[in-house]
């Protein structure tokens, strides 16, 4: 093992890539759950699969957010040291977006104000 | 005694998969928390990583197959829609629940809450397994590197947990036969 790639191995940027597109993956997953119940065209094109229903849109489009996102922060930070504190701060902050709009009784609450103005 | 196909597969999902993800947690947390130089030898640095690597990897890939399971084989029979004119409903759990009043919340708010977290633990626990296999020894060095692996790993046990729970009880309140 070559001394920069000892280097690389030991910056804190990858372990920050992988959690901030965890955060990403969860806050899209979060916002697609309130957009399907808030949207009702959103909702019918989400059905990806009948038997399944829009989750399987849903579910699928949060996972592709995540899994585009990861390699694409990996290449960018994988060399760089001493991000992971500012990351850790947007992640949580993208984690507990994500959490709040997938909780019912908030994405229930959206989407009677957005219903009820359409 | 006998299963019949829709109760093997909730087994499967929720007691067989769900349980192992849920009870290798203690054994995750605890292997990350002492991986410390002060605490462990060299040897014992490298015994405890091939054991924690393995059991990271396998719980992502156990807590992806529990939601895969959930989402494409049990839960199409959950929300299936009963024909025009079905009055007993004890083969379609949500219609089941949706109506009653008093049985409603269990889906509008529990399942429909458990379909989405669901995916929450996987999600973490590839984070935390990746992290794991990527730093290897680096992780006794530093120490936020294995606190972040620790929460990633705690926060998709918190998910896990959540849709657990919501499972086992909306599957007593509208069991799948």
């Amino acid at each position: 093992m070559s001394a920069q790639e000892s280097d690389s191995r030991a910056a804190d940027g990858a372990a920050g890539a992988a959690l901030l597109a965890a955060g990403i993956g969860v806050f899209f997953l979060g916002l697609l759950t309130t957009l399907a119940e808030a949207n009702t065209d959103f909702h019918d094109w989400a059905n990806w699969w009948d038997r399944v229903g829009p989750l399987s849109g849903k579910s699928s489009l949060g996972l592709i957010s995540w899994l585009v996102s990861w390699p694409l922060l990996h290449v960018a930070l994988f060399r760089r040291d001493n991000v992971l504190p500012t990351i850790i701060v947007v992640s949580a902050g993208l984690f507990m977006a994500g959490m709040v709009l997938m909780f019912p009784p908030i994405f229930q609450r959206i989407a009677e104000i957005f219903l009820s103005e359409g | 005694m006998e299963l019949t196909n829709r109760e093997t597969w909730a087994l499967i999902h929720g007691i067989i998969l769900g349980t192992i993800f849920i009870l290798s947690f203690a054994g995750g947390l605890a292997g990350l928390w002492s991986l410390r130089w002060e605490l462990v030898t060299p040897e014992g640095i490298r015994e405890r990583l091939r054991r924690l690597q393995v059991g990271t990897w396998g719980m992502a890939a156990i807590s992806w197959a529990a939601v895969m399971t959930g989402t494409y084989i049990v839960y199409p029979w959950y929300r299936e829609t009963p024909p025009e004119g079905t009055t007993d409903l004890s083969d379609y759990p949500r219609s089941l629940l949706l109506s009653d009043p008093g049985t409603d919340l269990w889906h509008k708010f529990g399942m429909e809450w458990k379909e989405h977290i669901a995916f929450v633990a996987p999600i973490l626990a590839t984070a935390a397994a990746f992290i794991v296999a990527y730093y290897g020894p680096r992780l006794a060095d530093r120490p936020l590197i294995r606190y972040t692996a620790m929460a990633a790993f705690t926060l998709a046990f918190a998910a896990a947990g959540i849709a657990s729970v919501f499972g086992a009880l909306i599957t007593k309140a509208a069991p799948l036969v």
